[in-house]
């Protein structure tokens, strides 16, 4: 029976895990590239979701296509928030901040306007189960934890192998040197917001099947992610993958074992003492 | 009859305040009052949490300052008896020292980081509030929070009654004024520029001999002591406090007030949470649409207008003399 519960939580703790580690992801893209503290992933993690819900169920389009209908458009949406509202501004940190406040804030009640108060729910993509040890693990949250996982490793790849993630990089490291190289700052920023919305919108497509779908989805996750970037270290995504996972496994086996309360307060204390000795997270880039 | 001009910022401040002093002559109403004291209150907040922003430390955990603030004076009246001015200055007390205690090791921090370590401090006082049932009231917080007693003066025959809004509303314009008048003087002072030079630069600042933590440490302590002192004041005029009331969302409410009515300028926190709370009492018929309105008012502030509300003449300014600016050219290429 305890074998059950602990190959249960670990699953659970696994599928946490990779919902803030894609979340965490995209947030620490946009500060360490563009020094932006994005909130509005939030809410683009919350319209990914609930897109997803009405085309797979409401319009019964397929899963995988509904998905990348889901990821293009909030894409587009990513570009145009960039180009209309960040680019103007950008460079002014409390500014940038308090913009995407209350962006997130028209969003979220945006969605509450037009997808109404009741969570909602969608059934299983994958379907079946398997049986180990007495618990019951669905295919559906294995598949998502590999999806995740190939999705991370992915962008690891795109940002070290690639031309254009070199170009980030660069940006990152001098963007007047970079752009004297003839990479454009511009350009960089466009990718970074396409990026970074894309893996909201990844999370949001992924987790629509496992957990509710409610407006309020969004704010909670956000700050979870800051959390993780904070635990894992700024602008590293083996620190956000190794933060996620602390912050996963501990909130899924503390749920478990000690309740979800104290749980809450004693990730807070660790957290805050873990930053006061080590005051770069894990991994972190000492900038 | 001839003015001297220069004394014109002063005799506006006067009237204003004489204006601010006849307002419970003129109405009783409650909501009114209500608004004005919640109006104060948040002033008092806001302009502590812009003075903080101002040394360039990107502080989320206010919220932490106010809810101790709050929760420890309505504690000490319930269970200790204590008597009410007493507990309130004591709340203000427990805010400085819980800055001292956070601020040595955390103000060493730089950036995000630092935002984090607040708002986690915020977030393990909130989780604390939940847990401990026997001072704090667990999760449905505290009730009941005893008001002050009534009183008379002598000789005037005067009696204070506390179930009026009128004396709650005299009690929170003193603790904004004195809140202000001792931020203003720290402002315009040695410290002020001192607090400029860590802003701008902090190893600077160094290199010249200054002391930065201490400096730091200083204006966390000062601005904690004032929300808390608030804050306690707000828990005995609300009479219940509740740790869904202390979340980060205050603080980010709070860094909203500072944003929209501008961040450079004394003034900004005040003009900034007086619009916004107007704002949102005039938006509240509307369920959803509060919201979104309240939310794209922010938007709209922080895309147009780098300086805030308090910035609009300038930018007004600039726009009237581009636009004869293209009128003349206009004018120009026609003759």
């Amino acid at each position: 029976m305890l074998a059950g519960i602990l190959v249960q939580t670990t699953v659970n703790g696994a599928v946490l895990s990779v919902n803030y580690a894609l979340l965490a992801l995209g947030l620490t893209l946009f500060l360490s590239v563009m020094n932006i503290l994005f909130f509005p992933h939030g809410s683009m993690y919350m319209i990914a979701a609930f897109s997803m819900y009405y085309f797979s169920v409401v319009f019964g389009i397929n899963y995988f296509l509904a998905a990348i209908i889901a990821i293009a458009g909030l894409a587009i949406l990513a570009v145009l928030l960039e180009k209309g509202l960040y680019r103007p501004i950008r460079g002014d940190v409390n500014r940038v901040f308090f913009l995407g406040v209350g962006l997130e804030w028209f969003l979220e009640s945006t969605g509450y306007l037009v997808f109404g108060l009741m969570p909602k729910g969608m059934p299983a993509v994958f379907k079946g189960s398997i049986n180990i040890f007495g618990s019951i693990l669905t295919w559906q949250r294995l598949a998502v934890v590999l999806i995740s996982l190939t999705a991370i490793g992915l962008l690891q790849l795109f940002i070290t192998r690639t031309r254009l993630g070199l170009g980030m990089r660069c940006y990152v490291e001098d963007a007047d040197a970079a752009a004297l190289q003839g990479i454009k700052g511009n350009s960089i920023s466009t990718l970074t917001f396409i990026l970074g919305v894309s893996l909201a919108a990844l999370a949001g497509v992924l987790l629509a099947p496992v957990f509710d779908i409610t407006a309020s989805m969004g704010t909670p996750a956000i700050f979870k992610g800051f959390l993780v970037i904070g635990l894992g270290g700024l602008g590293s995504i083996p620190g956000a993958l190794l933060g996620a996972l602390i912050l996963g496994f501990l909130d899924s086996f503390g749920g478990t074992f000690v309740g979800p309360e104290l749980t809450g307060g004693l990730v807070f204390l660790f957290i805050v003492l873990f930053l006061m000795i080590r005051p770069r997270g894990l991994v972190g880039v000492n900038r | 009859m001839k003015i001297n001009f220069a004394y014109k910022g002063t005799v506006l401040l006067v009237l204003l305040l004489a204006a601010l002093c006849l307002v419970p002559v003129f109405t009783v109403n409650k909501y009114f009052l209500h608004i004005f004291i919640i109006i104060f209150i948040s002033i008092i907040w806001s302009s502590t949490y812009r003075f903080i922003i101002r040394t360039g430390q990107i502080h989320f955990g206010h919220v932490a300052f106010i809810g101790l603030g709050a929760y420890s004076s309505a504690a000490l009246a319930i269970t200790v008896h204590l008597p009410i001015w007493l507990c309130i200055l004591l709340g203000g007390v427990t805010g400085l020292v819980f800055a001292i205690m956070l601020g040595y090791p955390a103000l060493r921090v730089k950036a995000l980081y630092f935002s984090i370590i607040t708002w986690g401090s915020g977030e393990v006082l909130r989780y604390m509030y939940m847990r401990l049932k026997v001072p704090f009231g667990g999760t449905y917080g505290l009730i009941n929070i005893p008001q002050p007693g009534n009183f008379t003066i002598p000789f005037l025959n005067l009696t204070i009654d506390w179930s009026t809004k009128v004396p709650y509303y005299f009690l929170a314009l003193a603790l904004m004024l004195l809140t202000l008048v001792i931020l203003y003087r720290l402002e315009f002072s040695r410290y002020g520029l001192i607090f400029n030079a860590i802003r701008e630069g902090d190893i600077v600042a160094q290199s010249v001999g200054i002391n930065i933590m201490r400096y730091k440490v200083l204006v966390f302590a000062i601005c904690a002591f004032l929300a808390s002192v608030g804050g306690a004041f707000y828990g005995h005029y609300a009479t219940s406090i509740a740790p869904a009331d202390v979340t980060v969302v205050v603080t980010i409410m709070l860094g909203c007030y500072v944003l929209v009515g501008g961040q450079y300028k004394f003034a900004g926190p005040i003009i900034g949470t007086i619009l916004m709370i107007v704002a949102s009492e005039l938006f509240s018929g509307y369920a959803f649409f509060k919201v979104m309105l309240y939310s794209a008012l922010i938007v709209f502030v922080m895309l147009l207008l780098p300086e805030g509300l308090i910035g609009l003449p300038k930018v007004v300014s600039l726009m009237v003399e581009r636009l004869r600016k293209l009128l003349a050219r206009g004018e120009d290429s026609r003759a």
